[in-house]
């Protein structure tokens, strides 16, 4: 048993006797700022859920956990899961919809690990299987499927009803929604794919393999594979890939090492420079999330210690911009006018939004991701962003049920 | 001839600055036993207390902060609650787990969101206590990753322990065998205010709509039944999750009652999956700004097999609880009165349990310093009921 005789006890500061009035006030304003402080404010959030409950059924818990997020030029955003299964989904922006649709699953898929747009519409995607191995998708959406549709033999209202893009329709009288056709196809590498980017052009694909590194050339139209070089022996990499807009390739290995392929050379080499690193954590040094500006010369990357920076691809420079909150582990950035937006936080984290203004040269910690409509959710786990078209950012959440953020920056001062 | 309840108090007055009991439920061993909380005052650590109602002794069992390694005054979030996390086996080991939101030592204000990765202020993880009545730790362990323990449930012939952590909204199963604790995923973003049991041991509690979450514990899977507890006609739901919620003393069926403004009762029963309104639990409030006005809790059975709860209603003299009883067969609600003793009524209830002498005792929330509620209908002693309440 406890004996609490002649125990003293810390009091509250409301106890105090001599408390003045404007004293008193100042506590309950301080607890009215406070209990909000945490939460981002500039700007705007929102969630949808994934699958409108109106008239689709959503992707099950267990299933929703947002691990890849592509713009379409359509407007629309692609987005892949993992979990028990690893889904496809969209988010059509369009007055009638404001709302996602369920894809369906890839078959054999556990996780979505990135996917991207070709040139022709087309979205090609890379995904983890159960038996930690890889597979890569190819999804034509109904605007591709037209394309390649035949109306020979088809009544009048088969092709009145024929869907011209992926879409949910909130009608008053019928509403619908369409999506097109998964089709997964051999993976060109052995175990897991890290990363996955179309070359300019679209003819080619880089593919970053797990393992050591390995990066490779793999060309969809004819399953042609050209090897083009390793990031580390040991498995000490980046898993994250980053174009330029000359088309050439980074990546990085130990410490943070920056690498470059060009393709017109055939040259892949290791630069003189390092992704930032915080002093002591140069051996777990890994660029987590990649962005750029509006020119594509200038990179942003973000890093496994929560750091972000700045990389000048002309002049093969690194600058630190900083570290915007305590969190580690940058795992989206993405751009927005001339603001890059990072969202931080471990998988057992509330993870934070911060953003880096080019102009201004500040580094802003915006806080906690809280959003009440379409519904109240707080985000805690994110793990892929991406910019819409109208700048706004497309954070994927990641936990049993998860949820798609759309964050509205604030207007410019 | 009706009895005309007399109300008493039982005052934690060793703890002067603790404010709150959350969990209350009858021991095995006639005691009562309840985690006294200080939410207000930075730097407090939560008791758990066990009271005779027989010999009206109070005991101090646990000091919890200090139980789970991280004292009240080390700078960090406080172990100073002890939410609807207090459950006892039936070997008489009782479980308590901590819950966050009292201030570090020196401060007053707390929330998990600001302070997650702060170096200092941060809370380290609901602490779990494992104790026999007479106070001895026989072990502690943090069983969540700095979150709190919101709710919890036992189930006994499965050495489980089911929760809810807070602020993630998690539903977790930590395992009194292998001392593990499993996340299986979030449910939601509003905490529910109880996990319950049926005899399987499967577990239940809601997501953000009311809607009931089923575990089963023999199929391992954690899905949406479905059910939704019942809400007014003008809200849709949202924030509606379940408060309180008791067995039926012979039936296959809990009663529960919902949380926030229009708190409806209902029914559950098993064998049928039939859930039941039972409309507003007293009355419906014309305003509402505030959780206190409208709170319902404290549910208990009473010897005579009727169902006892409290209910805050609004008055000029502001929002205090009106105990009520209610008859499971004809649906007929009384209103007994306010608890009010030398004229300070209580604050809000939170659970209700029967004591050994028969009494229905209520455990309050809200003054300083906490207080158990002693409403003595003439009952004389406590019947042995077919079902128990396993959860907190």
């Amino acid at each position: 048993m406890v004996d609490l005789n002649n125990k003293t006890w810390p009091s509250s500061p409301l106890k105090e006797k001599d408390l003045d009035e404007e004293q008193l006030k100042q506590f309950l304003t301080i607890r009215a700022d406070y209990e909000k402080c945490a939460f981002v404010t500039s700007g705007h959030l929102e969630v949808r859920a994934l699958g409108a409950k109106e008239f689709t059924r959503p992707i099950e818990p267990d299933e929703s956990g947002i691990t890849a997020l592509v713009k379409h030029p359509c407007g629309h955003i692609y987005g892949g899961t993992g979990g028990k299964a690893a889904h496809l989904f969209f988010y059509n922006p369009a007055p009638d919809a404001d709302a996602v649709a369920d894809i369906g699953i890839i078959p054999g898929a556990s996780k979505v690990v990135a996917m991207a747009v070709l040139p022709d519409g087309e979205i090609i995607g890379a995904a983890t299987t159960f038996e930690q191995k890889s597979l890569l998708f190819i999804y034509k959406s109904c605007e591709v499927l037209l394309r390649e549709k035949s109306f020979a033999g088809m009544g009048v209202r088969e092709i009145f009803d024929l869907p011209a893009e992926d879409q949910l329709f909130f009608s008053t009288i019928d509403p619908c929604h369409s999506s097109g056709t998964i089709e997964v196809i051999a993976s060109p590498v052995d175990g897991e794919i890290c990363d996955l980017i179309p070359a300019p052009g679209g003819e080619k694909v880089y593919i970053l393999a797990a393992g050591k590194g390995e990066i490779i050339e793999y060309y969809p139209a004819g399953a042609a594979v050209k090897k083009i070089g390793s990031l580390d022996p040991n498995g000490n990499f980046s898993r994250k890939l980053a174009l330029d807009n000359c088309g050439r390739l980074y990546g990085a290995g130990l410490y943070g090492k920056i690498f470059r392929y060009t393709p017109e050379s055939g040259e892949f080499k290791a630069l003189d420079i390092n992704a930032s690193s915080i002093k002591g954590w140069e051996l777990y040094n890994q660029v987590t999330a990649w962005s750029s500006d509006q020119s594509g010369e200038i990179l942003y990357g973000g890093t496994n210690a929560g750091q972000i920076f700045r990389f000048d691809t002309v002049n093969e420079k690194i600058t630190t911009l900083g570290k915007p909150c305590i969190q580690t582990r940058i795992t989206g950035m993405s751009r927005s006018g001339k603001k890059i937006y990072a969202i931080i936080g471990e998988a057992d984290d509330c993870a934070h939004l911060a953003v880096y203004n080019d102009e201004s040269r500040e580094l802003l910690d915006l806080g906690c991701l809280l959003a009440r409509s379409e519904r109240p959710w707080n985000g805690y786990r994110f793990e892929a962003m991406t910019t819409g078209r109208n700048g706004e950012i497309f954070l994927g959440e990641y936990d049993r049920i998860s949820q798609l953020f759309i964050y509205y920056p604030g207007i410019e001062e | 001839m009706a009895i005309t309840p007399q109300f008493s108090t039982v005052v934690f007055d060793k703890l002067p600055e603790h404010d709150t009991c959350w969990a209350f439920i009858e021991g095995t061993d006639g005691k009562l036993y309840t985690g006294v909380c200080g939410e207000i005052t930075g730097g407090l650590s939560a008791y758990v207390a066990g009271y005779d109602p027989q010999s009206k002794k109070m005991d101090y069992l646990v000091e919890m902060a200090t139980a789970v390694g991280h004292p009240a005054d080390n700078g960090e979030a406080t172990h100073s609650k002890v939410h609807k996390c207090l459950l006892q086996d039936d070997d008489g080991t009782i479980y308590a787990a901590t819950h966050c939101t009292g201030a570090p030592d020196g401060d007053w204000l707390w929330r998990p969101w600001g302070c997650w990765n702060h170096p200092r202020k941060f809370f380290s993880g609901a602490g779990l206590v494992a104790c026999r009545p007479d106070g001895e730790i026989l072990y502690s362990k943090i069983i969540l990753n700095k979150e709190g323990a919101r709710c919890m449930a036992l189930a006994p012939k499965r050495r489980k322990i089911y929760g809810m952590s807070y602020p993630k909204n998690h539903f977790f199963i930590y395992d009194l065998e292998t001392r593990e604790t499993r996340d299986l995923g979030r449910i939601g973003n509003i905490n529910p205010q109880a996990v319950f049991t049926d005899a399987a041991e499967n577990a239940y509690t809601t997501d953000d709509y009311g809607k009931i979450v089923k575990y089963d514990a023999d199929k391992d899977v954690l899905y949406d039944t479905g059910l939704q507890i019942p809400y007014v006609s003008w809200r849709n739901g949202y924030h509606n999750t379940l408060y309180d919620i008791v067995c039926d003393p012979d039936e296959n069926k809990v009663w529960g009652v919902t949380w926030t403004w229009g708190q409806r009762l209902f029914s559950l029963d098993f064998d049928t999956m039939k859930l039941t309104d039972y409309g507003t639990a007293l009355e419906e409030a014309n305003q509402w700004s505030h959780i206190i006005h409208t709170h319902v809790g404290g549910m208990v059975f009473g010897p005579d097999k009727k169902l006892y709860f409290t209910a805050n209603r609004q008055t000029p003299a502001g929002s205090h609880p009106d105990l009520i009883r209610f008859d499971p067969v004809s649906a007929e609600r009384e209103n007994l009165g306010a608890l009010v003793v030398d004229g300070a009524p209580a604050d809000h209830i939170a659970r209700g349990a029967l004591g050994s002498d028969g009494c229905l005792y209520f455990s309050e929330a809200g003054n300083t310093p906490t207080k158990l509620f002693c409403c003595d209908l003439g009952f004389g002693s406590k019947p042995v009921f077919k079902n128990h309440r396993y959860w907190g």
